[in-house]
């Protein structure tokens, strides 16, 4: 497997990185699935992993999330801390409502967020009725509703780097503008974003680095 | 508020949350229990007082043993079905504090379970006992309950890794878990038939219940936070 950088990182801006990963290398069985990747993520970097399937886009994300130990290598979040989006899930409580959801991640994080703040990022999103945000369970919502929650939950994160797997599946045409304004102006505000996509149209012109998975 | 507290504070209404959410991971076991103590009522009833006792102490026991092993084995169900329990680990909260909230909510909900149960096997027997209401019986299944609810914890952890095979459960859980149930069962005998003091049988099998309770508790808490922690 086989991986490229388009850009070179210019050693003065070492001091302001949020991302750092280097020489990570995974395999299943001793079977190599990527080697030796370094990746470094500044303040605006959108850095946009592509390849075929079962290249090892999604495992890589799950390396640098700590969710897969690597078999070599090292990972440095600038705080430490960042947010995560799988592609098969979005990490929500079923039989609790979007609101409660909401405030357990935020308050979990330390950044709690008050109710006109938790509503006005429904409101964005279009999840803005007040039964369905407020008392019905989100094992009730639609495909495309419980990830537009899952992208709620991310932007009121508050935190500098996303980690993102697919994350407009199942998101209508408007959905998908609003994630790439959000994407865009997280970028514009000094955070970094680690991005799977199948589909550019939603990170063209935001993409400032690729890394190419597959033989 | 120190960030280990807040954390603390933050998953114990959390998951309290997530259980009330569904009043059905209470109510099976409940239930569950009633069943099991209707069965044992209409296949032994009437019994002298002495084998009456020990019937009352092995059906008690044998339903909140059981009761409690329907919760503990979906313990983390609500956090497994759209993944939160990963989202979780991402989110790196103090491991032992995690542990704190979870142990909190289970010993709570086990404890009502308890409650149900006596109260269900007193509802069942009230015109032949009269000092099983002891509080001191209570009291000790509360304590097989601290250890039991600790090692019940861990191992749902465990299977909750991706690659945990399902096996080491009930292979882990039924033998280390009787040891606690020995000791509960002598202790509430000792205090029913024996008419011994807790005082006295804090030096024999009450004892032992609180060493095992302690020990379950303190590795329990320890080998939880390298289950769940970021890699």
């Amino acid at each position: 497997m086989t991986w490229r950088a388009d850009n070179i990182i210019n050693l003065a801006s070492v001091d302001i990185l949020l991302l750092q990963v280097e020489n990570i290398s995974f395999g299943y069985r001793n079977i190599p699935l990527f080697s030796g990747i370094s990746l470094d993520v500044l303040p605006g970097d959108l850095v946009h992993l592509t390849g075929p399937n079962g290249s090892g886009k999604t495992t890589f994300l799950k390396v640098i999330a700590g969710l897969i130990t690597p078999d070599s290598g090292s990972i440095y979040f600038r705080n430490g801390y960042f947010e995560y989006l799988d592609s098969e899930s979005n990490g929500l409580y079923l039989k609790m409502s979007a609101l409660n959801n909401l405030r357990f991640w935020t308050k979990l994080k330390q950044h709690p967020k008050d109710h006109q703040q938790l509503n006005d990022q429904l409101l964005y999103w279009g999840l803005n009725n007040k039964y369905i945000t407020q008392s019905l369970p989100v094992e009730n919502f639609s495909t495309g509703m419980k990830r537009k929650l899952a992208l709620a939950r991310v932007v009121l994160s508050a935190e500098k780097i996303w980690l993102l797997d697919e994350p407009i599946l199942g998101l209508d045409e408007r959905s998908i503008g609003l994630f790439s304004n959000r994407l865009k102006s997280h970028l514009d505000q000094g955070g970094g974003a680690v991005v799977i996509s199948h589909d550019l149209d939603p990170i063209s012109g935001m993409t400032s680095k690729t890394l190419t998975f597959g033989s | 508020m120190t960030v280990f507290l807040k954390q603390i504070v933050t998953l114990t209404r959390h998951f309290a949350r997530v259980e009330t959410a569904n009043p059905e991971r209470l109510l099976s076991p409940i239930l569950f229990s009633a069943t099991v103590l209707l069965l044992f009522f209409f296949a032994f009833s009437p019994l002298d007082q002495e084998v009456f006792v020990k019937v009352f102490i092995a059906q008690t026991f044998l339903s909140i043993f059981f009761a409690l092993q329907i919760g503990f084995a979906r313990i983390f169900e609500p956090d497994d079905q759209d993944r939160a329990f990963t989202l979780l680990r991402t989110y790196r909260p103090i491991p032992e504090a995690w542990f704190i909230s979870k142990y909190i909510v289970i010993v709570v909900f086990g404890t009502i379970i308890i409650a149900s149960t006596m109260t269900l096997s007193l509802f069942f027997n009230q015109s032949t006992l009269t000092d099983v209401t002891s509080s001191a019986v209570f009291l000790v299944a509360i304590l097989a309950l601290l250890g039991i609810s600790a090692l019940g914890l861990l191992l749902s952890a465990m299977m909750l890794k991706a690659d945990s095979k399902q096996i080491l459960y009930p292979l882990l859980y039924f033998p280390l878990t009787t040891p606690v149930l020995l000791a509960a069962v002598q202790s509430a005998q000792e205090i029913l038939i024996n008419a011994t003091s807790t005082a006295d049988l804090l030096s024999s099998w009450l004892g032992l219940l609180l060493i095992f309770d302690v020990i379950y508790i303190i590795l329990s808490t320890l080998l939880f936070g390298e289950l769940v922690k970021s890699e």
